[in-house]
């Protein structure tokens, strides 16, 4: 098996060395292959910027200035228990301010303040339903290890995978495939990843349409000239790629869109990032 | 000519159709009618409020939507939207794939049809009626990063029938109702047919309705994908023949659904006499088999049997239907 | 006045609220709201608050909770009463917000510009590998053009939340095997 043995040179030189073996030997075939995009989507939202954050708390104060009073002769209707541990924990003001109306200041903003949730009786289940929500942190461990091969660093962004197979040359490149006889774009990508990775991953195919094409010229002599790779996108919402023993890959990671600048070869990259998402 | 002369005190609506029905000479006349009659007497069949037009109010019309003076001013990007997020990253990209359809023609839609001037009663006469005797339609673009479809706002109604057999005010829970759900303030809904047997009569206030737009949409999309769907009972999804052809979609949750809503089921002591919802998703979606992909993309379910009303094949060639009527043709010939 | 005419008073001033011609909604916002203190079947609606006058007899028979309800229900609907004052800006405050929500506009329009042009390429990226491929070989090209009518995308993809959840991600998942039959 031999993959992805690509000229360092620019793809003018490749092209050249292409009408070269036009010319010269009797024509050769680019081997038709198909590849996978696999990425797992962002998990939680986007960091937001200082910026953001600073203009979406200005525009909070300002609904809150300009909101309506919150009805709470609706929700904590006169005369009940409710009505009472509701007043209990407002701020008084004074009621015969002419601003204030339904125990609101009209000229400022309005801070509604609920009343803690009663609980009549403490049972295991309550304790557990009204329990405090303490939100999970964004970052991981696999963040302040840097751990490439996990699927749970950056979970706001989306991460690709790639591999590194053992051929002759050996670089990171998206997973691709012969196409075997008798398979089609999407029946050979399936294949390739369940022989790649192992059959423990939920995988999703967005389509059958290739999202990418990328043209390898091969340097040495062989049956083919080069290979014409269709990349099909697909998604991952569970499971691990687990590197099969027969596939011959030697390492994998699931990066960003700029961490794969670094480590895929420039040519291959600057034909592969259009396809690729920013976030 | 007694039957011209317009008499005060009836409908002037329907004595106003007649009389353009008496004049004209074909009978799709009256979809091109004006609002306002231009025959003596004059009279605007629209209401205007003249006291607007006072010049003190003129210069709020030059202050801009953004400026807190202006009473247009809503503070409303008040933390970003999840939803909106998701798409753009994640599912804008996934649907233009998945839809993508190789050297896509724009489609012909149905349109008006000239008429062949064989009588000299066509000049002047409106356009023929459609193909098929049916409404125009619009085209069909190709697919392309510019047509990705997405939901533009969500439309939500009540019906309460107890409005009709009962009394007026028992609009007033469920209005009050979707306007806690929603976060929207609503609009009375008017029946549009009398029925007898419901003792329902036409231009009745039955119910209320609400447009939902931007954040608020996205919320309401969010709380009912995330909470209110995966809890109703014996919920299989939205029906796949559902529809309008042009990528709306509808589906009506019951009251023990709208009940799951968190502003109901915090206090439900509150409410009374809770009515079902209609609910209408309006998307950019050119066709409906498009707007579904587009909601199960979002997480709403569906089942039973599909229904391609209006989907032009891939190729860009002719389709036609039952009767022999071409729905779409191609502008390339 | 009957509850069915107060209820309708309120569509009233709600319908002029939502309309949709700038005229009128710069109209309505501005003419203060003139406010009768009326009363319903016992239920008495004033300026400031809503009281229950106790022990009035009416014709009907004093007002019932179910109507109280409703009245305290249709306050919930319109600006009435619950609108704050006007926010008024100095004239510095005012320059303050030109600025923020310039710089905001200009900051949501480069986002949107690049997600754009991201969109864009890989739209081409998708029409190239189209191209190539039904010149490479028209058979896979007819394969991968082959689609299903209906298309769904499946319940997993989750949108995302302002936190992660108690598990991340699902490592042990394990793809379904049907149990054999003999």
């Amino acid at each position: 098996m031999f993959f992805l043995r690509r000229s360092l040179a620019t793809s003018a030189t490749a092209d050249a060395l292409a009408i070269e073996s036009d010319s010269g030997s009797p024509a050769k075939e680019f081997k038709i292959m198909s590849g996978v995009i696999l990425s797992r989507p962002p998990i939680i939202t986007p960091e937001q910027t200082a910026f953001s954050k600073a203009y979406y708390h200005y525009q909070s104060e300002l609904y809150k200035r300009m909101s309506w009073t919150f009805p709470y002769w609706f929700y904590y209707p006169k005369g009940t228990l409710a009505e009472n541990e509701y007043t209990r924990v407002q701020p008084k003001l004074n009621e015969k301010d002419p601003d204030v109306l339904f125990n609101r200041d009209r000229n400022s903003k309005q801070d509604v303040v609920f009343p803690p949730r009663s609980v009549q009786r403490e049972t295991e289940e309550s304790a557990r339903i009204y329990a405090k929500i303490v939100p999970n942190p964004r970052t991981t461990i696999a963040d302040e290890e840097n751990n490439i091969r996990s699927l749970e660093r950056k979970l706001d962004r989306t991460l690709y995978l790639i591999v590194k197979r053992d051929g002759e040359s050996l670089e990171w490149s998206f997973p691709a495939t012969t196409i075997e006889s008798g398979e089609n774009l999407e029946s050979s990508s399936t294949r390739m990843l369940a022989q790649y990775g192992g059959e423990d991953m939920n995988i999703f195919l967005v389509s059958g349409t290739p999202a990418l094409y990328y043209k390898d010229v091969y340097e040495s002599d062989g049956k083919y000239e080069g290979a014409k790779i269709f990349y099909l996108k697909s998604r991952i919402f569970n499971g691990l790629f687990k590197p099969q023993k027969e596939s011959g890959i030697v390492d994998y990671a699931w990066l960003t869109k700029e961490e794969l600048s670094s480590y895929l070869d420039k040519q291959y990259w600057r034909k592969v990032a259009g396809a690729l998402s920013k976030q | 000519m007694a039957f011209f002369k317009p008499s005060f005190g009836t409908d002037l609506r329907r004595q106003s159709t007649a009389f353009f029905q008496c004049r004209s000479l074909h009978s799709s006349a009256p979809q091109f009618k004006s609002p306002v009659s231009i025959v003596h007497p004059v009279h605007h069949r629209v209401r205007y409020k003249k006291s607007i037009l006072h010049p003190k109010y003129q210069t709020l019309l030059t202050i801009p939507k953004w400026d807190p003076r202006s009473h247009l001013f809503k503070p409303q990007a008040v933390q970003p939207s999840r939803v909106k997020t998701h798409w753009e990253t994640t599912l804008a990209p996934d649907l233009m794939l998945a839809n993508y359809s190789h050297n896509e023609l724009k489609l012909r839609g149905r349109k008006h049809q000239e008429w062949d001037g064989s009588s000299p009663y066509h000049v002047n006469r409106p356009l023929r009626s459609p193909a098929g005797n049916a409404m125009a339609t619009p085209d069909i673009l190709p697919r392309t990063f510019r047509t990705v479809p997405f939901v533009t706002s969500i439309w939500v109604n009540t019906f309460n029938h107890r409005a009709v057999t009962e009394h007026a005010e028992r609009n007033i829970p469920s209005t009050v109702m979707i306007q806690q759900i929603t976060g929207v303030k609503p609009a009375p809904a008017y029946s549009g047919v009398s029925i007898m047997q419901w003792r329902l009569r036409k231009e009745r206030n039955v119910g209320a309705v609400v447009e939902i737009k931007g954040a608020k949409k996205d919320q309401f999309l969010a709380t009912l994908v995330e909470v209110v769907m995966p809890r109703v009972k014996d919920f299989q999804g939205i029906a796949n023949s559902s529809g309008d052809k042009f990528g709306n979609i509808s589906f009506g949750l019951d009251p023990e659904g709208v009940r799951l809503f968190p502003e109901i089921e915090g206090n439900p002591d509150l409410w009374s006499g809770i009515t079902g919802l209609n609910i209408t998703f309006v998307t950019t979606a050119q066709t409906d088999p498009e707007a579904r992909l587009l909601l199960s993309s979002l997480g709403v379910p569906f089942y039973g049997r599909e229904r391609f009303h209006n989907v032009p094949n891939l190729d860009g060639t002719k389709q036609t239907r039952k009767k022999g009527v071409v729905y779409y043709e191609n502008s390339q010939e | 006045m009957s509850l069915h005419q107060l209820s309708s008073m309120f569509w009233r001033r709600s319908q002029t609220i939502i309309s949709r011609t700038a005229f009128q909604s710069a109209a309505v916002s501005r003419i203060p709201q003139p406010l009768h203190n009326f009363e319903v079947s016992g239920v008495k609606f004033t300026h400031g608050s809503l009281e229950v006058t106790r022990g009035k007899r009416t014709k009907s028979g004093g007002s019932s909770p179910q109507k109280i309800r409703l009245v305290n229900m249709l306050s919930l609907i319109g600006r009435v009463r619950k609108a704050p004052y006007r926010l008024k800006l100095s004239y510095e405050d005012l320059l303050r917000h030109r600025t923020i929500h310039r710089a905001w506009q200009l900051v949501k329009r480069q986002e949107r510009e690049s997600r754009n042009t991201e969109l864009m390429t890989q739209y081409q990226k998708i029409q190239v590998a189209c191209d190539e491929l039904e010149k490479a070989s028209p058979e896979l090209f007819a394969q991968a053009m082959d689609k299903p009518k209906s298309l769904r995308f499946p319940p997993e993809y989750r949108i995302p939340t302002e936190t992660p959840p108690n598990v991340s991600w699902d490592s042990s998942w394990k793809k379904a095997t049907l149990p054999q039959v003999k």
